[in-house]
């Protein structure tokens, strides 16, 4: 679905990644890990359009991204939960999901799609009108996975969605994704630096450092390599 | 007296609120300093004029075509000159506009020369007495485009897609190019918005001001002072701290003297600047 080879990519002009390839299949869930720094965030914004590759390839259902804007991949059925979440603070939740909608043409499309976050985060539905910057960091998060999935996504990429947020919640926040993958047959690709929690629920993992790949494998498998763990995820 | 001058002052008031909504509209979207605004009001002064001079039509008549020419202005002036600055190092992009303001009133000077100029024979004329206080109808058409112009702002910016693209790119840029908004045009059409608000306010103006093309300075300094009290990026705000200014204005220009009103105003800049940075309405 999703191929990305020999990727180089920074900001202005300096790369901050040189050389990093993975491959993402229809209906899975790919986990991208890696240490801060390690060039993930660069990798996906690149894949969206946010930051303009130097060399290397994005092919995306054989066509390739390279120099498409990112305004216009949400149309391509790619939408992407940014890190830090990224929300219109200034905005009520019911916005904040409904500006999600906003290259979306058919309407009953949209209320449909609104009714079922709604009923995947319920507290979304009581606090619609609360504005966006005044709600908790794992609401927020809610918030920026309802408003990514608006615009009926085939693959969705989510950046560090566990950052910042109350440890209970996490564990919530990885439910989520997973109904979001097996129910609503979403594919994802996820960016993680919770490596154990990702890996656990992930089909395919890859490591990225110093801007390269440099391992993948099963979730299971990257699990049991002890090389990895301590080498690349920092895990004892 | 007192109802008198507050009138006026309210009439003033309207013209800094036209123009401070229309450079925090700016601010707030995409972070340009737009010290043309005032030149841009001048600009569809001289536009309405031109118009009454070649067709006759009164300024109100004119109004819907310098409005729509003031957008097109705006967007022509965004293309070729504001996106490109946007590029450049900062310095540049708070400058751009200022050597913009410079060769629209030196171009200005050039085209119709510098001597005042005003629009002849008002539709709409005369005075009304209440008690004390006598209302400049011509004025009023003033108070009434500066009150259909933010009540059409508003309106648009929190009910209309493409206001509320606007809104959501002016406070995360990239969240709004990842759900699907071409933040470019956003751009092009909060700066033609904010020319058709000056165009407006400069159409509505010639109803009761004589004009001249360095007119857009004097109204510039009030203007950005009123955004400053409002708060930058807030647009309501900005159309508050623009009534206050004028209120002020007139205030101390009738009970103190007309020289204080320009240090009235500095003072109370300063007193923003110390106390409330970011505004009475500012994020």
């Amino acid at each position: 679905m999703l191929v990305v080879k020999d990727l180089v990519s920074g900001y202005s002009k300096m790369p901050a990644i040189h050389g990093v390839s993975f491959k993402v299949e229809k209906g899975q869930v790919v986990a991208i890990l890696g240490s801060n720094g390690a060039g993930k965030t660069t990798t996906l914004k690149t894949v969206m359009g946010v930051l303009p590759a130097m060399s290397g390839s994005i092919t995306y259902k054989g066509e390739s991204l390279i120099g498409v804007p990112s305004h216009k991949m949400v149309q391509k059925g790619l939408s992407m939960v940014p890190e830090g979440r990224h929300l219109f603070p200034k905005m009520s939740i019911y916005d904040n999901l409904m500006m999600g909608a906003y290259s979306v043409k058919d309407k009953g499309s949209i209320e449909k799609k609104l009714e079922t976050i709604y009923e995947i985060f319920p507290i979304l539905a009581e606090r619609k009108a609360q504005l966006a910057g005044t709600m908790s960091g794992g609401e927020q998060q809610m918030v920026a996975i309802g408003r990514a999935l608006m615009c009926n996504p085939e693959l969705l990429i989510l950046d560090e969605p566990s950052l910042g947020i109350m440890p209970k919640l996490v564990d919530e926040i990885f439910e989520f994704i997973k109904k979001i993958n097996k129910e609503m047959g979403v594919t994802i690709v996820i960016i993680e630096q919770n490596a154990e929690k990702t890996l656990a629920f992930a089909d395919y993992a890859y490591v990225i450092s110093e801007g390269q790949t440099v391992i993948e494998g099963t979730g299971e498998a990257l699990m049991k390599d002890d090389q990895v763990q301590k080498v690349y995820l920092g895990m004892d | 007296m007192f109802l008198q001058v507050l009138y006026e002052g309210l009439t003033m008031g309207t013209i800094y609120a036209l123009l401070a909504m229309g450079i925090a509209l700016v601010w707030g979207v995409m972070n340009i300093l737009s010290f043309s605004q005032g030149e841009f009001m001048m600009v569809a002064m001289y536009i309405t004029f031109f118009i009454n001079l070649a067709t006759g039509w009164d300024p109100l008549a004119a109004m819907p075509i310098v409005i729509v020419t003031m957008f097109l202005f705006g967007i022509l002036i965004y293309r070729t000159i504001i996106a490109r600055a946007l590029k450049g190092p900062v310095l540049s992009q708070r400058l751009v506009t200022f050597a913009l303001g410079m060769v629209l009133t030196n171009g200005m000077i050039l085209l119709a020369g510098g001597q005042t100029k005003s629009v002849p024979d008002k539709l709409i004329s005369g005075t009304i007495s209440l008690g004390s206080v006598a209302i400049s109808k011509e004025k009023m058409v003033l108070v009434v485009t500066s009150i259909v112009v933010t009540g059409l702002l508003f309106w648009f910016m929190n009910r209309t897609k493409m206001g509320k693209a606007i809104r959501a790119t002016s406070q995360d840029k990239e969240a709004a190019g990842l759900v699907g908004i071409n933040t470019q045009t956003a751009y092009m059409i909060a700066f033609g918005i904010s020319a058709a608000i000056a165009g407006a306010g400069g159409c509505a103006m010639t109803y009761s001001y004589y004009f001249m093309p360095n007119i857009g300075t004097n109204f510039m300094i009030f203007g950005f002072i009123a955004v400053c009290l409002g708060g930058f990026g807030s647009i309501g705000g900005a159309f508050i701290g623009g009534m206050i200014m004028g209120i002020i204005d007139l205030f101390t220009g009738t009970y103190l003297s007309v020289s204080y009103k320009y240090m009235a105003v500095s003072v109370i800049f300063l007193l923003i600047v110390t106390f409330k940075p970011k505004g009475l309405f500012g994020r």
